[in-house]
């Protein structure tokens, strides 16, 4: 018995030593602390106006809750889940007022439409009724307007801007989030931001769309190793579509890219390397790239436009049509005045106007 | 002797120490490498026209929750047709597909199959070519997308190489048993790490037969569905990739799923798993080791390994059969300094890359309390590894041909979709 004691004793420690790594398991398995699902499905929030529609929903639904005598008028005081709140019914002094003791610390509503001055700091979203022009160096966390939005020259936004009606963005502002309109994003010089909707995005003025090329350019000519893989022609290496010829259907270059001036490809493009288009050139379908994009003067990229470095629009250049709304996005996006797009723009890394 | 039975060995350590690797690379490109999803944020574009197929054999219980969230997509209902494909059910689903069909008509057009071959295979080689949609996306009867997830799914095709999507399955009943919970952790390490790393490396995603689809157009170019494999996403995945296509993966495209609730019916599904993988195996690893052209030699080594997958469960068990052999024959492998130190080094690191794997995922997932079950992946490994074992020697030694039939895993789910949801 004495003789079974030191090895009844090793084997106890040895099996607690293999259960030692069992026991945060355990106490997992016999009383659960994460057994819901992943909470990845469902997450509508990829439309661009997403945060400021659920924005609008909840807002609708707290001014349903105050008592009758705060639903019209100018109102101080807090919303049904204890959000601080100002409703400015008229034009008034109220937003100065406020703004003179310091920051605007509540989420505001204007009835009417409005002007400011310039220099708010709004630390709550700023809800406009009607059309709002704002004043240079606003710093608005989030704003909806529910026709005409214009945000003053060197303005900021933390989280999103919409309008139903157009946005105007001033030269110099920064936005971190969202913009989005219903109608008509114009973005001034040198605004930088992440992600914007509307039918229309222009740099600027909207570029008018590129005139019809002639319907009976020439055929470009293929490369002896051009091979046909279903509906596409693949072709190994660099490759320059000549000035003023046309390709059939869809392409991937396995290499840089070049579609020449006034060319036309009839379908997609997809490069490995970086993709040019030179000037007046025209991709009927989407342009993919690896690496970067870049869409000459008065180019027109009728479907998305995707680059995995970096995409760059010159002058009148156009991504999408007003039937055919697309996606410009990359990394990084920059785009001059002119430049046009028709549905979305999406640079997680930053995208910048000149 | 000594020789006939160290030389395997060390083939076998030599290919186990690969798949190692393999799964390191794999983990830190996830943990620190760049992220490449280029077609995630397309979310306005020309939408092109889609068929989403529903292959459904006594489908009756989940059918239902999966039209209803098909229908409440976020897709322009012109170009969006559900064809749900009932092949010889007798438990009602028959009725409850007509019932949609007429109260969506041109929405949702039903198949009935009573004849031909059954199987999921055969039921989408049979009704392909019952739509001339540009997209053909192929989900399971017991799935619930969410709404944007067709938008998700179709968005990769606008890249013109791109033959297949496959999107992330998640488990919905994840809390029901022990075992659900591993296979989450298992599904976690699968796409959040393995899945999305080759897709980071531009190696061969696999396209694994649901919440995804193909190119019409590339499907015609390889001959369209095959009914004799019993792994049709795995054999369609190798056809394209061979034939010039693109296969991609898409980590934000989520999509629910019922795991088995079982282990008998966790068993079954892995033994069906291995022998298809092990047929595409057989047939594709020399057209891939050819190398076509437009392949680099990256892909063809990621795609012999993720071929060699489940063949390495019956290797490394001949592995252990060898070692152990060698040992009480009295012919230990040579001894030395760099030898200790490989065995050291492999079963400090190597053993557990794997596990590594599954961490790094659900770290990934910002999970947190479900990692502390790791250490229970061992049961689901050992258990998977006679599955394997058992499968792979029946189909080597069983010579006949294997009739096709509908290899089903069992639903759990009752009530709506909405209580699937919420009950777990």
């Amino acid at each position: 018995m004495i003789l079974a004691l030191p090895f009844l004793g090793l084997l106890t420690l040895t099996l607690a030593w293999f259960l030692l790594p069992l026991l945060p398991g355990l106490r997992e398995v016999l009383r659960p602390t994460d057994i819901a699902p992943l909470k990845v499905v469902d997450r509508a929030s990829g439309h661009v106006a997403h945060f400021a529609r659920n924005f609008r929903r909840y807002l609708e639904q707290q001014v349903a809750g105050l008592p009758t005598e705060a639903q019209a008028g100018d109102f101080f005081g807090r919303l049904p889940d204890g959000t601080p709140f100002l409703r400015v019914h008229k034009q008034s002094d109220a937003i100065e007022r406020e703004a003179r003791q310091g920051l605007q610390s509540q989420l505001v509503v204007i009835d009417t439409p409005a002007t400011l001055t310039g220099g708010e700091t709004f630390l709550m979203e700023l809800y406009v009724r009607a059309s709002m022009v704002g004043g240079p160096g606003a710093v608005y966390r989030a704003v909806y307007a529910e026709h005409d939005l214009v945000l003053g020259d060197d303005s900021a936004v933390l989280r999103w801007a919409h309008a139903c009606g157009r946005l105007t963005v001033g030269n110099r502002c920064t936005v971190r989030g969202r913009l989005s309109s219903d109608a008509l994003v114009r973005l001034g010089g040198s605004v930088v931001f992440e992600r914007v909707g509307a039918p229309v995005i222009s740099v600027g003025e909207p570029a008018d769309l590129p005139p019809d090329l002639p319907s009976a350019l020439p055929l470009c000519p293929l490369p002896a190793g051009a091979r046909t893989i279903g509906n596409f022609v693949r072709i190994q290496g660099d490759f320059t579509v000549p000035d003023g010829t046309r390709i059939a259907g869809h392409l991937v270059v396995a290499g840089r890219t070049r579609i020449g001036l006034g060319a036309i490809v009839e379908g997609s493009v997809k490069s490995y390397g970086d993709l040019v288009l030179a000037a007046e050139s025209r991709i009927r379908g989407a342009a993919v790239t690896r690496a970067s994009l870049s869409i000459g003067p008065a180019a027109w990229v009728e479907g998305p436009a995707i680059a995995e470095a970096r995409l760059s629009l010159d002058r009148g250049a156009v991504i999408g049509g007003p039937d055919t709304p697309a996606t410009a996005s990359a990394p990084v996006i920059e785009l001059a005045q002119g430049a046009t797009v028709y549905g979305q723009i999406s640079a997680m890394g930053g995208a910048r106007t000149l | 002797m000594r020789l006939a039975l160290l030389v395997p060995l060390y083939l076998i350590v030599a290919a186990i120490v690969v798949y190692a690797i393999r799964h390191y690379i794999f983990t830190l490109n996830r943990l620190f490498g760049r992220h490449r999803q280029p077609y995630v944020d397309i979310g306005t574009a020309p939408w092109p026209s889609v068929a989403v197929f529903l292959p459904c054999h006594n489908e009756a219980k989940v059918v239902g929750h999966m039209l209803d969230a098909l229908l409440g997509a976020d897709y322009p209902v012109d170009r969006l047709v559900i064809i749900p494909i009932n092949d010889r059910s007798t438990d009602g689903t028959a009725q409850v597909v007509d019932d949609y069909a007429v109260q969506f008509p041109g929405r949702i057009r039903a198949i009935h199959r009573s004849g031909g071959p059954p199987g999921k295979a055969a039921a989408l080689k049979e009704c392909s070519g019952a739509s001339d949609a540009t997209i053909h996306l192929v989900f399971d009867a017991d799935y619930l997308p969410g709404r944007g997830l067709i938008k998700q799914l179709v968005a990769p095709f606008f890249d013109p190489e791109v033959g297949a999507v496959m999107g992330r399955v998640v488990p919905l009943n994840v809390k029901r048993t022990l075992l659900t919970r591993l296979l989450d952790l298992e599904r976690a390490g699968g796409y959040q790490v393995d899945q999305q790393a080759r897709m980071n490396l531009r190696l061969i995603p696999q396209y694994g037969g649901t919440v995804g689809g193909v190119r019409r157009a590339a499907l015609e170019h390889v001959g369209g569905w095959h009914d004799d494999t019993l792994a049709e996403d795995t054999d369609m995945t190798f056809r394209l990739v061979l034939a010039g296509w693109e296969v991609v993966y898409q980590n934000r495209s989520e999509c629910y799923e019922e795991v088995p609730e079982t282990w008998p019916a966790r068993i079954h599904q892995i033994k069906r798993w291995a022998q298809g993988h092990n047929q595409s195996l057989a047939r594709y690893w020399w057209p891939l080791l050819k190398r076509p052209a437009h392949l680099p030699w990256r892909a063809v080594v990621d795609g012999i390994l993720l071929l060699g997958v489940f063949a390495m469960a019956p290797l490394l068990a001949v592995g252990w059969a060898l070692a152990v052999a060698l040992y009480y024959l009295g012919m230990p492998p040579a001894a030395g300094l760099l030898v200790i130190l490989a065995i050291a080094l492999y079963g400090t690191l190597g053993n557990f890359a794997a596990f590594f794997e599954v961490a790094a995922a659900a770290r990934l997932d910002g999970s947190r309390g479900r990692i502390k079950l790791l250490p229970f992946m061992i049961v689901g490994f050992l258990v998977s590894l006679v599955s394997v074992c058992l499968a792979t020697l029946a189909q080597v030694f069983t010579r006949r041909k294997r009739d096709l039939r509908w290899e089903k895993t069992e639903r759990y789910r009752a009530g709506s979709a909405t209580a699937a949801r919420s009950d777990s």
